[in-house]
């Protein structure tokens, strides 16, 4: 059984102002008895969620919709356990893949194939099939050769091609994404998408922030519309929205 | 204390990714030089001879029984000296991994450690080719120094943990150790012995650097201090417990702040 319940979840994000990350600073504040702290030393608070009640269960693909600095990716983060809410609970169930900023964990000094197992590793792959896993992503990709040179030497659009690979290897019981379309040239878009599709369809839940309509009404049935760090609309949609 | 205790124990166990990645980039430092990581050695040897030279003509000591005690010192103080200094941006360097999987903090201090105990084995064969050269050390004194090396990662390690998680919250730590490294270099009985000093040594006595860094050199000089082992596995387990604590109360902070 997969679910994800958040309950009265908060996230106060922590923004540390020049000054107050300054331990020299904060030395002298302590050495003079806080006199002269009249500048800005305290650390602001950004409410980057608040109370946010969400029930998710098998069969949920929530598209998450909203403006920019909504706390999309910070809900996404949230739900992938990387943030920890300074208010209520979060509770979860089933194994988590996220795609969220992809060659992260990539050294462009190292081959392709090295850096594959760098990945898998972080991924949390299980390294007994590693061999086959790189034979699976060199196929999906396409880079053949360049498989063996360093990623520095790679186009733009063959870094992707091998993240993309790299990340969609496996699916998961709960796929968190966040904005992660459009890779390479039309040929391989064709391949992602098909790859998204499948592994969405092996997830039990899917909850993928985007700016695009048309990817969500073609992905997801539910969307939340998020506004200022709160859940102001939650619907079931079918198709259009 | 419990998500300290958490972190550090999910942080062991994944060593599959710090392990590897401690190698990994270590390939990736050299990837393009012919040496490869003999680099490392390399550049430490040529310190070792032109220190060598140098000092052992300031201080009229034989080069015979300089380079030793040269090479040992320089290699101890490259891995002490590089844990301590790289560790305030040790989270802040990796915050895009920080921030996009949800691995334990530890980990990266592993990472990090391992990579110089990398450097630091590569850096042993002077000082075994040293010891070809001059004559090896005692038995019972190459133990007390393996022990002091036990004693020296202990404390490393728990260094390593608060360092980063300060230096995540105060940007200005690491440029603060950078500056005081240097000193420390001379406040640290590498170029010389503690039996060379003639007057007063209490700049030695007092500091924990310089002790960490004797009970790992100076059993092979043949200078034993017992006290010296008791306190730094003391202070071993009073920082543990530092460790653990502050980790405990900001582990949930970090990800915010790098």
């Amino acid at each position: 059984m997969s679910k994800i319940t958040l309950n009265n979840l908060c996230l106060d994000f922590p923004v540390v102002s020049e000054t107050g990350a300054s331990l020299r600073k904060h030395l002298v504040r302590i050495g003079t008895g806080g006199i002269i702290a009249s500048d800005h030393a305290k650390t602001t608070y950004v409410k980057a969620l608040t109370d946010v009640n969400l029930s998710l269960v098998e069969g949920d693909r929530v598209g998450l919709i909203g403006h920019n600095g909504a706390g999309k990716s910070t809900l996404l983060r949230v739900l992938a356990g990387i943030y920890h809410p300074s208010a209520g609970t979060i509770r979860r169930e089933g194994s988590i893949r996220t795609l969220f900023e992809l060659g992260v964990g990539v050294d462009h000094e190292l081959s392709g194939r090295k850096n594959i197992s760098r990945l898998a590793r972080l991924y949390n792959f299980n390294l007994a099939n590693l061999d086959s896993d790189i034979n699976k992503i060199e196929e999906f990709s396409e880079l053949g050769g360049y498989l063996d040179l360093p990623v520095r030497s790679y186009s733009s659009g063959m870094q992707l091609r091998l993240l993309f690979a790299v990340a969609t290897l496996y699916p998961s019981d709960i796929l968190l994404i966040d904005e992660v379309f459009g890779v390479g040239d039309s040929g391989f878009q064709v391949r992602a998408k098909a790859r998204i599709e499948d592994i969405m369809r092996e997830a039990k839940i899917v909850v993928m922030a985007s700016h695009s309509k048309e990817i969500i009404s073609s992905f997801c049935n539910k969307i939340i519309r998020m506004e200022a760090g709160r859940v102001v609309e939650l619907k079931n949609i079918k198709g259009d929205f | 204390m419990r998500v300290g205790l958490d972190d550090i124990i999910s942080g062991v166990r994944r060593r599959d990714v710090w392990l590897y990645f401690a190698f990994s980039d270590t390939r990736a430092r050299y990837a393009r030089s012919v040496l490869g990581p003999w680099w490392i050695t390399l550049g430490t040897a040529i310190g070792v001879i032109g220190l060598g030279m140098v000092w052992s003509s300031v201080m009229k000591i034989n080069l015979s029984e300089m380079l030793p005690n040269l090479a040992v010192g320089l290699v101890i103080w490259f891995f002490l000296s590089g844990v301590i200094s790289e560790s305030s941006a040790c989270y802040v360097n990796q915050s895009s991994l920080i921030k996009n999987y949800n691995l334990p903090l530890f980990t990266h201090n592993l990472r990090l450690i391992s990579k110089h105990a990398i450097n630091f084995l590569h850096n042993l064969a002077i000082v075994f080719v040293v010891f070809v050269i001059y004559g090896w050390p005692s038995g019972t004194n190459a133990l007390w120094s393996l022990l002091g090396l036990l004693i020296l990662f202990a404390n490393l390690i728990w260094v390593s943990v608060v360092l980063s998680i300060l230096g995540a919250r105060f940007r200005d730590l690491g440029a603060s150790i950078d500056a005081l490294m240097p000193i420390l270099f001379f406040l640290t009985p590498i170029l010389y012995k503690k039996s060379d000093i003639l007057g007063s040594s209490a700049w030695l006595d007092y500091n924990p650097i310089a002790m960490l860094f004797s009970i790992v050199k100076s059993p092979l000089a043949g200078e034993i201090d017992f006290y010296s082992y008791i306190i730094m596995a003391a202070v071993a387990i009073i920082g543990w417990f530092v460790a653990f604590s502050i980790l405990s109360a900001k582990k949930q902070k970090v990800v915010f702040w790098v």
